[in-house]
C-alpha cells in the first residue's frame, strides 16, 4: 500500500506524510489552492445555510427551487457512478486491458461521492434533520430516498472494494466492486427518475433522463479517469508503462462512443421537443437561440461534444496533450450541461397565458458567489482529496499489473 | 469456449444485471397510502369535528367581487403566513390567477375576453394522487385518510423536491424565519421556522373543532362550497352535478380535488 510489507501503520502514515510535505513546490501549490477552495465552501455553505438563510445567500427562489447545488451534486454523482462503472470493466468483469486503471478510479469515485454529499449538505435547508428522518420515517415510494440510501451503500461498498484492492485481494474486490455497481446503478437511475417521474414537468417527465445519465455517467467516468491519469503521471515525474498507456487508449475510445451516444441523445431529444407542447416548445426556443444559446451551443455541444470527440479522435489515443485538453473540456462541459438540465425545465412558469410567448415572462436564474463558492468546495475537496491520494498510495506505483491479472486469473479459476 | 468468449459473455450477464437491478428497486410499485396511524378519523375526531370519507372544494369564482380578496386574507391571518414582501420567497397558502394562466391547456386566443381575464382563487389542489406526497423522502407531506394533504413541519428537511413535483405551484418555501413577517400572531396556529416548506391544509385544525375552512367561512358571495365528495347528497356534490366545472391539469392524473364552476 504504497509502503513496504513489513512497514507498521504509524509508519506508514509517516512515509506518506513525508510523500506529500516533500511533493514539490508546484504540488503544494495546488494543494494549498484546492484545501483554500474546500474550506471557503464550507464556509460560504454553513453561513448561508445557517446564519444568513438560503433565499437571500443563493440565487434559489419560490419558482426556481432547484439549481446550481444540486446541479454540482449531480454533477459528482454522475462522475462518481461512470468511475465506477469504467473501472469495474477491468477488476470486476475481468477485461484485464482496464486493470491497470482500476484502483486510482476507485478512489476517484469514492472522492467524488463524498464531494457530492458535500454539496448536497450545504444545499438542503435542514441537514441534521435529514439524517435522521431518512432512517426513522422513510418514504419508500420517493426517488430521492431510494437514491440516497442507495448512494450510501454504494459508498460504503466502494470503500471496501478499495481497502481490498490496496491490499491486492483482488477476488474479494471484485465482488465488493459488483455490489458497489449494482448499488450506484440503482441509485444512480434513481436520480434520473427523480425528475422523470414529475410528470408536471414537462422538459424532465419520461424514460430518457434514467438513461441518459447513465450514459453520460459512463461519459463523465472516461473523461476523468484521462484526465486525473495524465495528471498523476505528470506528478509521478515518471512515464507511463505500457499497460497504463493501453488502458488510457482503451478509455478514450470509450469516451468517444460515450460522447456519441450522450449527442444521439441529445440530438433526438431536442427534435421530440418539437412537437411536445408549450413548455418544451418555450423551452426549446430559449435554448437554442434565447438567452441559454450561447451555454448550449458553445459551453455544451462544442466544448462537451465536438471538440473532445475530435481531438480524441486526432490523439489516437496516444497523443497525451490532446487527451488532457479534451478530458479537461468534457469535464468543465459537462458541469454546464447539468445546470442547463436542472434549471431549464423550471424557466417556464407553472402560471402563463398560451398564446403569451413573451420571453420576458420566463423565470431567470444566477446564482450568487456564495452559491459558486459552494459548488467550488466540492471542486476544492475533490483536487484536494486527489493530490493527498496520490502521495499517500505513492501514485498506485506499486499496481502490479501483471501479477494482479495473474492473480486474478489464478484465484478465479480452478 | 475461448478466454474471449467467456469474457464476454460474463460481461453481458452481469451488465444486464446490473442494469435490471434499478428497476428492481424502482419506488414505483413501494407506493404506500402514505397514512400514519394517529391520522385515522377517529384518532382526530373530537365528537363535534367535521369529518368526511373525501373533503373537497368547489369554487365559483363568477361570484367574486374585482379586488375582493377575503378569503386571502382569512386564511393568511388564520395560518400565520408570513408576509416577506418579495415575490421570490413569497409564502401564500390561496391567491388569485388569471382563468388562462391557470388553465392554459383550456384557454386559447378566441375565448371570451371575460373569461379569459377572470381572476380565480388557486391553493392546493389535495389532490387524491398527490406528487408531492409520492416525492417527499421523509413523509413530511402526507395524505390523511380524508383526503387531506398535510404537512409535518419538523419532519421536513427542505429538500424543496415537493415544490418542483407540484404542478400547481401550490408550494411555499421559507427561505428566512418567518416570524419577524407575521403582521399578527394567531396564537391558534403554529408559526414555522426557516427552512422547511408549508402550503393550505384545508383547515384541518379547524375541522377537528367543527369549523368550516376559514376562507369558505370568510367568502360573503358564498363562493366557495367545501364538503364531501363521497356523500351523493353534500352540498359540493348536488353543486357539481348541476353546474359545468373544470379541474386544473387533470391529464397529469393527480386527481386535484378543487372544483372549478364556470
Ligand atoms: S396541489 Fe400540489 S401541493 Fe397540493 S396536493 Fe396537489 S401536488 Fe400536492
Ligand atoms: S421540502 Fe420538506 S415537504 Fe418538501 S419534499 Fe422535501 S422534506 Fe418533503
Amino acid at each position: 500500500m504504497g509502503c513496504s510489507e513489513e512497514s507498521t501503520f504509524p509508519g506508514c502514515v509517516k512515509d506518506a506524510a513525508g510523500r506529500v510535505i516533500h511533493g514539490g513546490p508546484v504540488y503544494l501549490v495546488f494543494l494549498s489552492f484546492f484545501i483554500v477552495l474546500f474550506l471557503a465552501g464550507v464556509v460560504s455553505g454553513v453561513y448561508s445555510l445557517f446564519i444568513e438563510g438560503s433565499r437571500h445567500a443563493y440565487g434559489t427562489y419560490r419558482e426556481i427551487p432547484l439549481a446550481l447545488l444540486i446541479a454540482t451534486y449531480i454533477f459528482f454523482v454522475v462522475a462518481s457512478t461512470g468511475l465506477c462503472l469504467v473501472s469495474s470493466i477491468g477488476h470486476v468483469f475481468g477485461n484485464r486491458d482496464f486493470l491497470p486503471i482500476a484502483k486510482r478510479s476507485v478512489l476517484l469515485a469514492l472522492i467524488t461521492i463524498i464531494s457530492g454529499f458535500l454539496v448536497i449538505g450545504l444545499e438542503i435547508e435542514n441537514p441534521f434533520r435529514m439524517m435522521l428522518y431518512l432512517f426513522t420515517s422513510a418514504n419508500l415510494s420517493s426517488n430521492i430516498w431510494w437514491m440516497g440510501t442507495l448512494y450510501m451503500l454504494y459508498m460504503i461498498f466502494m470503500a471496501v472494494e478499495f481497502i481490498l484492492l490496496m491490499r491486492e485481494s483482488h477476488r474479494i474486490a471484485a465482488f465488493f466492486g459488483f455490489l458497489s455497481v449494482l448499488a450506484g446503478v440503482s441509485a444512480h437511475s434513481n436520480l434520473g427518475g427523480i425528475f422523470a417521474m414529475l410528470s408536471g414537468r414537462d422538459v424532465w417527465y419520461g424514460p430518457f433522463l434514467p438513461v441518459y445519465f447513465i450514459l453520460s455517467a459512463m461519459m463523465t467516468g472516461s473523461a476523468f479517469i484521462i484526465l486525473f491519469s495524465i495528471v498523476a503521471q505528470k506528478l509521478r515525474g515518471q512515464g507511463m508503462n505500457e499497460d497504463e498507456q493501453k488502458s488510457l487508449a482503451l478509455v478514450s475510445k470509450l469516451a468517444m462512443l460515450m460522447i456519441a451516444a450522450v449527442a444521439f441523445l441529445t440530438i433526438w431529444k431536442m427534435i421530440t421537443m418539437t412537437t411536445g407542447g408549450e413548455t418544451r416548445l418555450i423551452t426549446l426556443h430559449e435554448t437554442i437561440s434565447g438567452s441559454h444559446a450561447f451555454s448550449f451551443w458553445v459551453l455544451e455541444i462544442a466544448c462537451g461534444l465536438v471538440i473532445p470527440f475530435a481531438l480524441l479522435l486526432w490523439s489516437r489515443g496516444t497523443k497525451r496533450g490532446l487527451m488532457l485538453v479534451a478530458s479537461g473540456l468534457m469535464i468543465f462541459s459537462i458541469f454546464f450541461m447539468r445546470l442547463d438540465l436542472v434549471v431549464m425545465a423550471q424557466i417556464v412558469p407553472l402560471y402563463w397565458e398560451l398564446g403569451v410567448r413573451e420571453f420576458s415572462q420566463l423565470h431567470t436564474y444566477s446564482p450568487t458567489w456564495k452559491e459558486i463558492l459552494v459548488a467550488f468546495g466540492g471542486i476544492g475537496f475533490c483536487g484536494m482529496a486527489f493530490l493527498l491520494g496520490e502521495k499517500v498510495f505513492n501514485g498506485f506505483s506499486g499496481i502490479r499489473c501483471a501479477n494482479a491479472v495473474e492473480n486474478g486469473k489464478a484465484e478465479s479459476e480452478p | 469456449m475461448t478466454t474471449n468468449r467467456r469474457e464476454f459473455l460474463k460481461i453481458a450477464g452481469v451488465s444486464t444485471l446490473s442494469l435490471i437491478a434499478p428497476a428492481i428497486v424502482c419506488p414505483a410499485w413501494a407506493k404506500d397510502k402514505i397514512i400514519p396511524v394517529s391520522n385515522s378519523p377517529e384518532a382526530l375526531s373530537p365528537s363535534k369535528a367535521l369529518t368526511a370519507k373525501r373533503w373537497a372544494m368547489a369554487i365559483d369564482a363568477s361570484k367574486c367581487p374585482a379586488d375582493c380578496v377575503d378569503c386571502i386574507a382569512a386564511c393568511h391571518a388564520t395560518h400565520n403566513v408570513p408576509g416577506f414582501g418579495n415575490p421570490k420567497d413569497e409564502v401564500k397558502w390561496i391567491w388569485q390567477e388569471k382563468f388562462a394562466a391557470a388553465f392554459p391547456n383550456e384557454s386559447h386566443a378566441y375565448l371570451r375576453e371575460s373569461l379569459q381575464k377572470q381572476q380565480l382563487p388557486v391553493l392546493c389542489n389535495h389532490c387524491a394522487n398527490p406528487p408531492c406526497v409520492r416525492v417527499c423522502p421523509t413523509k413530511a407531506t402526507f395524505q390523511r385518510h380524508d383526503g387531506i394533504v398535510m404537512m409535518d413541519y419538523h419532519r421536513c428537511i427542505g429538500c424543496r423536491l415537493c415544490m418542483a413535483a407540484c404542478p400547481y405551484g401550490a408550494r411555499s418555501m421559507n427561505y428566512r424565519d418567518p416570524r419577524p413577517f407575521i403582521a399578527r400572531i394567531n396564537p391558534d396556529y403554529p408559526t414555522r421556522t426557516k427552512g422547511v416548506v408549508e402550503k393550505c391544509n384545508f383547515c384541518q385544525e379547524r375541522l377537528a373543532k367543527g369549523l368550516g375552512p376559514a376562507c369558505v367561512v370568510a367568502c360573503k358571495e358564498k363562493a366557495l362550497v367545501f364538503g364531501d365528495m363521497e356523500n351523493p347528497q353534500s352540498e359540493i356534490r348536488l353543486l357539481l352535478e348541476k353546474r359545468f366545472n373544470l379541474l386544473r391539469r387533470a391529464s397529469l392524473g393527480t386527481k386535484p380535488q378543487i372544483y372549478y364552476i364556470l
